[in-house]
């Protein structure tokens, strides 16, 4: 196109140089002159037009053919192009041409490439592209939706740590800072984080996080005694006659760590529990760290041992790798879960006796199993038993992973369940309430188990004039029916047994 | 059964089924919007490797829908990558950075939830010196700031309890 224009400028140099040449000539005769000039003049504007519509209609040929070369070029040496139509922000930054100059939004149609035996060229061409998307080698250079994505995964300790890595790790997590939310969800739940009232407000979640975990830390950084037992909200022997009969059940929301020390202080008689709380306003308050001493009353008012009491969702962190947690008996004369009462009682320890001895409180050289039974014996048997029997919990010697119900399903021959002396003496009973749920289902339970055998004229009744066992009958039962065995729920009175357990027999 | 083409970053064309191609919500969005066409659709974030992956993906689980399971948000399980998802994952990482970012372009969430998961359980209770291993990461940290660090996380360090 620019040597057309030259071409043309030329031309018209020339003939502006001849209409010079003309004007000299034909000074003298104005008319002539001016004829000649117009002439000259026509004459010339046409022959620039000619040239010019020629070298116009020439140009727009050449040009076509040249665009049409110049595409084929392209199409050879065109790389990836990358059009702006992603829709996700911030997704994909490394997909990038590196040869931008090369780039180009081509349109023109491809033919299907056939997979298995690709022509070279496209090979090499792909491989250029390839080439030229940046991979993704570390990780933490993903776009950060998909960070979230990842570390969301992951626990918050996961989290801090991966900020050790590397600089680029650390600056990056830093950045992230709304995966805190999720977290604090996820530990606290929904209901117990604060979420911002207005449009604007902005919730610094980590440092919530922080601080709520810091003081969840200070509870439950403490050194666990050796035993642990679950609480039952349906525990036993929490009526009394001045009581409501709605006191039975205990509620986790409430005061059910101060009614569990009064309703053991009222069952025992050689030990007591202490709290070391003595302000009401905290020991009733929801979430308070109780902790105490069990006291041998019969012997000075000595400290045989130490207790705490753990709330559900402490006990489940605290104690969180160990198979006991959050276990709940299928029973339904226990309720729900409420909490956990840790303790140890020195007696059981070996440790006791040691520190005795060098008080010189025992002088006897005898094993330590014999030093026991001598002293605590009773005192540790009492306590044990009012405690697995009040709580109706699931017992366990830390660390262990040994453990025993308070409850149990058994099956127990009818013979053993009647009489004076059946029911283990009335102890496997679970209640003794003549009113209370436990005590007319389990007649109801033995009655149908009776009918269905078609014993007739025999009636399983309570009694309550007696220390015994209250389940009796009336009429006759044969010594075959007797002998037949029957599922029912009891307390576990063989659970003071356990040697695994308690390290010692100690029935 | 009706087929789209589809084009990688690296101008390989792609026949698939469009139920299939549709499983990833961006393509079924395009679809939506051009109607019907015999033009490739363009992936150019999409390399023809991955797009390949993606698209093997896609079809197993046309052919095997995996059964809807109960979405339990307080509980972050790692371990539920059905058996075909975590052989489908046992790629080099670049690889697997790859169908992550194709995942999260083309849209399909059981891909980009499972390559995900895949990465979380390569940081899952890793330490930093474990984690810089397995990804090859320089730690570039001077001693002092080391110790800044250590400093700053002491708050949510196990004390042995």
């Amino acid at each position: 196109m620019l040597d057309h224009m030259d071409d043309l400028t030329s031309i018209v140099v020339v003939l502006t140089h001849t209409m010079e040449a003309i004007k000299q000539l034909f000074l003298k005769s104005t008319g002539q002159r001016n004829l000649i000039i117009t002439l000259v003049t026509s004459v010339s504007l046409f022959i620039i037009t000619c040239i010019y519509t020629y070298r116009l209609k020439s140009s727009s040929r050449q040009q076509s053919k040249t665009t049409t070369t110049t595409n084929d070029e392209h199409k050879q040496s065109s790389t990836i192009s990358t059009p702006s139509k992603n829709n996700n922000n911030n997704n994909n930054q490394h997909v990038a041409s590196t040869n931008e100059s090369a780039a180009s939004s081509s349109t023109t149609p491809k033919k299907i490439v056939n997979e298995k035996s690709p022509a070279k060229p496209q090979q090499q061409q792909q491989q250029q592209v390839t080439r030229s998307l940046q991979k993704v080698i570390d990780p933490i250079n993903l776009p950060h939706s998909i960070l979230m994505i990842i570390f969301e995964q992951l626990s918050f300790k996961d989290y801090q740590r991966s900020k050790k890595v590397s600089r680029n790790w650390n600056k990056v997590l830093n950045k992230i800072d709304r995966i805190w939310m999720g977290y604090s969800m996820d530990k606290w739940g929904y209901n117990n984080i604060p979420l911002p009232t207005t449009e604007d407000e902005q919730i610094d979640y980590f440092k919530f996080f922080k601080s709520k975990y810091r003081e969840e830390q200070k509870r439950i950084g403490f050194e666990p005694e050796k035993y642990i037992i679950s609480i039952f909200e349906q525990c036993a022997d929490f009526t009394e006659s001045s009581r409501w009969k709605m006191e039975k059940v205990i509620c986790s929301s409430s005061w059910w760590k101060k009614r569990l020390v009064e309703e053991m202080n009222t069952s025992l008689t050689l030990s007591k529990l202490e709290l070391t709380e003595r302000n009401p306003n905290i020991i009733n308050a929801p979430g308070a760290i109780l902790v105490g001493n069990i006291i041998d009353q019969s012997d000075g008012n000595t400290i045989v041992g130490k207790f705490r009491f753990i709330d559900t969702y402490d006990a489940s962190i605290k104690f969180e790798t160990e198979k006991w947690i959050g276990k709940t008996i299928d029973c339904p004369w226990t309720g729900d879960l409420v909490g956990y009462f840790n303790w140890t009682l020195y007696p059981l320890e070996n440790q006791f006796y040691d520190d005795d001895k060098k008080n010189g409180k025992f002088t006897d050289e005898g094993s330590v199993d014999r030093q026991f039974e001598e002293k605590y014996k009773t005192l540790v048997v009492e306590f044990l038993r009012t405690l697995t029997y009040e709580t109706r919990g699931i017992v366990s010697r830390i660390g262990t992973g040994i453990t025993a119900k308070s409850v149990v399903y058994e099956s127990c021959k009818l013979s053993s369940v009647f009489g004076k002396y059946g029911m283990n003496d009335g102890d496997c009973l679970i209640d003794t309430d003549e009113t209370s749920s436990y005590i007319v289902t389990l007649i109801d339970t033995i009655q149908h188990f009776l009918d269905k055998k078609q014993v007739e004229g025999c009636k399983v009744v309570y009694t309550s004039q007696t220390s015994h066992n209250p389940i009796r009958y009336t009429g006759h039962i044969t010594k075959e029916i007797l002998s037949l065995q029957i599922s029912i729920w009891i307390y576990n009175t063989i659970i003071l047994s356990n040697r695994k357990l308690w390290g010692k027999k100690l029935d | 059964m009706s087929t789209i083409k589809l084009e990688s970053a690296d101008e390989k064309v792609f026949e698939v089924e469009r139920d299939i191609a549709c499983m990833a919500v961006t393509i079924k969005n395009m679809l939506e919007d051009i109607g019907e066409t015999d033009t490739a659709i363009p992936l150019p974030n999409v390399t023809s490797n991955i797009l390949e992956k993606v698209l093997e993906y896609c079809k197993h689980h046309k052919e095997h829908p995996t059964p809807q399971q109960d979405e339990k948000k307080d509980e972050k399980r790692l371990d539920d990558i059905p058996p075909w998802d975590r052989e489908f994952c046992k790629v080099d990482q670049p690889t697997l950075f790859e169908l992550i970012l194709a995942a999260n372009y083309l849209d399909i969430k059981p891909l980009l939830d499972v390559t995900c998961k895949t990465v979380a359980n390569m940081i899952r209770g890793k330490t930093p010196e474990e984690i810089r291993k397995i990804f090859n990461i320089k730690n570039d940290f001077t001693p002092e700031e080391e110790e800044q660090i250590r400093k700053e996380n002491e708050w949510c360090e196990d004390k042995g309890n």
